[in-house]
């Protein structure tokens, strides 16, 4: 192989590739990244073997050929070496690349390109576009709440459903759940849940996308892809099992009782300033909400701390409520919704409390409250 | 200059302060229990603490004791000096600490907040939304007095100081309310040495500028008084002598960990023996754990091989218990662990840490695991 190269594109598409890079493998050439060039391109890839991420740029290549290069060196490298024309040539029999600019000359000692484990195809019949931005929305403000552990391995990813032109995504760790859903004018179905760890990678790629850019969704057995125009793919394997029907099992028999309208900026500082002096029980940040007339009071209090006491003005109907919450399960939803003016309704003190934003038509968010113990 | 003189504003003027602030004290705690177990002991000058025979001192002693100017931290051979037909007994310290969980639990509640000091003394932060405090705190001294058969002194106010002040104010068997108007009535006559948090080393020295009383710190020059005491010592006299100090009653009852520690006479050989000990310890651990109505997640082996080398291992359940059961297979299992490396056991503790605190609030979940 012997290619040149801008440092720009390259040290950029490095960038991109080198997240699927596995960190804790035994395996060493799951740490490098796979070149191939041929026809005027070269093709990067990397892979963890649950989620992989390609990348092509053109380059100029004067012998075609592949190489596999130790990662993290290649991309620090990349972005130290000054702007201007890179020169990488791998001689067939060696397991070497020469990179070389100006005056330097660097060898850099690689592995052979066969034992770099092939990467899944997609099933090009299945695939359909959308505009990035829309999955990028959809993921990034339900992944947080999808759990990172749990013995019910499904709920450690976010389950992504388009049917019927309308698109939904769902992310829950059993504590709270955060779904995401709009209308898509695309006929195409689609049932997949996405591990969370792959999904930053992911949303990375997808904010590196033009304004107005479509993705490419395509799937195969047992994996879903990502491409975008600029010649980026990204896939990871699909969690299997059955995704639980999660907002069924939080309803509450009796519907909600209280509705709580407040300004969404002062419902979060409050609730974060209170949370300063809440750490008796292992870290978990409680607050107590105390809603009645026109207010809602936020209390917290900790033995070596002390006590918050705060309030905010909001419209309240429905029952005088007092329901306790760990800051961060109201907090992180919260911060989610795309609207000044929030929503919080709730049944009772023990029962899941539903917030949406008067301004948002796409989100809503479930949290559950703490339990009193006598 | 800056006088320091208790003004009505200083101590809530008009303003209704909240006197929910509770002092118990026990009367003569130690010797009380004695007498109270022994009637043979009764209306006797009884002594609790180390042997008039030896170098031991006074722990605590009745009042018939006191009469003949015995007082505790005396040195006992003393106290026969004073009063050669006085009974003399070591203390018996677990029965008093059973006594003062009795009476931890008959002070306590989910709206209290209780913090014991020593065996025989507790506050108790009455919660604000108490309509009658002093009625609560009268119902909590009689019922104390009642369960344990054994006199308490109370003291009521709004800050722990002065409900110290105010428990001491009528002992034995006194009920003191230092409110507002009380306070700026008796206060400024205390004597600095009766204050709570002012030591008798810190009280002779004032005294020996003429400094005696709580009126007498107010009107002396702050800079003189801070060159006695230092900064933050003067201020926190200014607030006790003006009534203002405040401080958290706070809830001390919460242990962190609880451990066992086994030293033996000779290097233990045999992991039977190893075996029984581990159990033994694990099994005492959960029943006090049970006590407390606590749970643990941790398990700690501690195992000091003879040449003085500490080994340790600890696991972490998936979930809090208290099963004796559940515990000491746990704790054998470490031990197994360690069978290859250590032979003889010259000392083995057991630790259970981790608590989840049954009380505290529990994140709900519409998941089951």
């Amino acid at each position: 192989m012997k290619i040149s190269i801008d440092q720009k594109p390259l040290a950029s598409a490095l960038q991109i590739v080198h997240r699927a890079i596995s960190s804790g493998s035994s395996h060493p050439i799951l740490s490098g990244i796979l070149l191939t060039a041929q026809e005027g391109i070269l093709h990067l890839s990397a892979t963890d073997l649950e989620t992989s991420i390609e990348c092509i740029i053109s380059a100029r290549v004067e012998v075609p050929g592949s190489i596999v290069l130790p990662g993290r060196e290649l991309v620090e490298m990349a972005n130290r070496i000054p702007s201007g024309s890179i020169e990488i040539a791998a001689p067939e029999d060696r397991h070497q690349a020469i990179v070389t600019w100006r005056v330097s000359e660097y060898v850099l000692n690689g592995y052979p390109p066969d034992q770099f484990p092939s990467l899944p195809t997609a099933d090009e019949a299945t695939s359909f576009s959308i505009p990035a931005r829309v999955i990028n929305d959809a993921l990034r403000r339900t992944a947080f709440a999808a759990a990172s552990v749990d013995a019910m391995p499904i709920i450690c990813g976010v389950r992504l459903k388009f049917e019927e032109e309308n698109l939904k995504a769902t992310g829950t760790d059993g504590f709270r759940i955060a779904v995401w859903e709009r209308g898509v004018p695309c006929n195409e179905e689609l049932d997949v849940v996405l591990p969370k760890e792959g999904i930053s990678d992911l949303l990375r790629i997808l904010t590196t996308a033009e304004a107005g850019e479509d993705v490419s969704i395509s799937l195969s057995e047992n994996h879903v892809f990502f491409d975008l125009d600029s010649g980026t793919r990204f896939s990871t394997i699909v969690l299997e099992g059955k995704y639980p029907d999660v907002i069924s099992m939080v309803s509450s028999p009796g519907g909600y009782t209280t509705e709580l309208i407040v300004s969404k900026a002062e419902f979060v500082s409050a609730c974060e300033r209170a949370a300063l002096l809440s750490n008796d029980n292992k870290g978990v940040r409680a607050v107590r909400l105390h809603v009645m007339d026109d207010r809602v009071v936020f209390k917290a209090s900790s033995s070596e701390l002390g006590e918050a006491y705060d309030e905010i003005e909001g419209e309240v109907t429905g029952e005088p409520l007092d329901i306790l919450f760990q800051s961060r399960y109201l907090l992180e939803g919260i911060k989610n919704i795309d609207s000044d003016e929030i929503s919080i309704s709730f049944s009772d003190s023990e029962g899941a409390a539903l917030m949406v934003g008067l301004n948002d038509e796409d989100y809503s968010y479930i949290a559950l409250p703490m339990k009193q113990k006598s | 200059m800056r006088t320091l003189i208790p003004r009505a504003s200083d101590v809530g003027g008009d303003r209704e302060i909240l006197t929910d602030i509770m002092h118990v004290d026990m009367d003569a705690f130690y010797a009380s229990v004695e007498q109270r177990d022994a009637p043979s002991l009764r209306r006797k000058p009884v002594v609790v603490g180390g042997s008039p025979e030896s170098r031991g001192v006074v722990a605590a002693c009745s009042y018939e004791a006191r009469r003949f100017g015995i007082h505790s931290a005396m040195p006992s051979y003393r106290a026969r000096q004073l009063c050669p037909e006085a009974v003399f007994l070591p203390a018996d310290f677990s029965r008093y600490r059973t006594v003062s969980r009795e009476i931890r639990n008959i002070l306590h509640a989910p709206d209290r907040r209780v913090q014991p000091v020593g065996l025989d003394e507790a506050y108790v932060q009455i919660p604000a939304d108490c309509s009658d405090p002093v009625s609560l705190a009268r119902t909590l001294k009689e019922t104390v007095s009642e369960r344990t058969r054994l006199s308490c002194s109370m003291g009521l106010s709004f800050s722990k100081p002065l409900a110290k002040m105010a428990s001491e104010w009528d002992k034995p068997g006194g009920f003191t309310v230092f409110d507002a108007s009380k306070v700026r009535r008796v206060l400024p006559d205390m004597k600095l040495r009766d204050l709570p948090g002012v030591g008798p080393q810190t009280a002779r020295e004032l005294a020996r500028h003429g400094v005696d009383t709580c009126r007498d710190f107010c009107r002396a020059p702050r800079e003189q008084m801070i060159g006695i005491l230092g900064k933050s010592r003067a201020w926190d006299v200014n607030l006790l002598c003006r009534g203002l100090y405040r401080d958290r009653v706070e809830d001390r009852g919460r242990p962190k960990s609880m451990s066992q520690e086994r030293t033996f006479h000779e290097d233990v050989q045999d992991p039977r023996d190893l075996k029984d000990h581990v159990s033994l310890m694990t099994g005492e651990l959960a029943e006090r754990l049970g006590q407390h109505d606590l749970a643990a997640m941790t398990v700690t082996l501690k195992v000091r091989v003879s040449s003085f080398r500490d080994v340790t291992r600890s696991s972490t359940l998936p979930s809090a218990t208290a099963d004796e059961e559940v515990l000491t297979s746990e704790a054998l299992a470490l031990l197994a662990g360690l069978f290859g490396e250590v032979r003889g056991v010259r000392l083995m503790g057991v630790t259970l840490s981790n608590f989840v605190y049954p009380d505290l609030p529990e994140q709900l979940s519409f998941i089951h695991r």
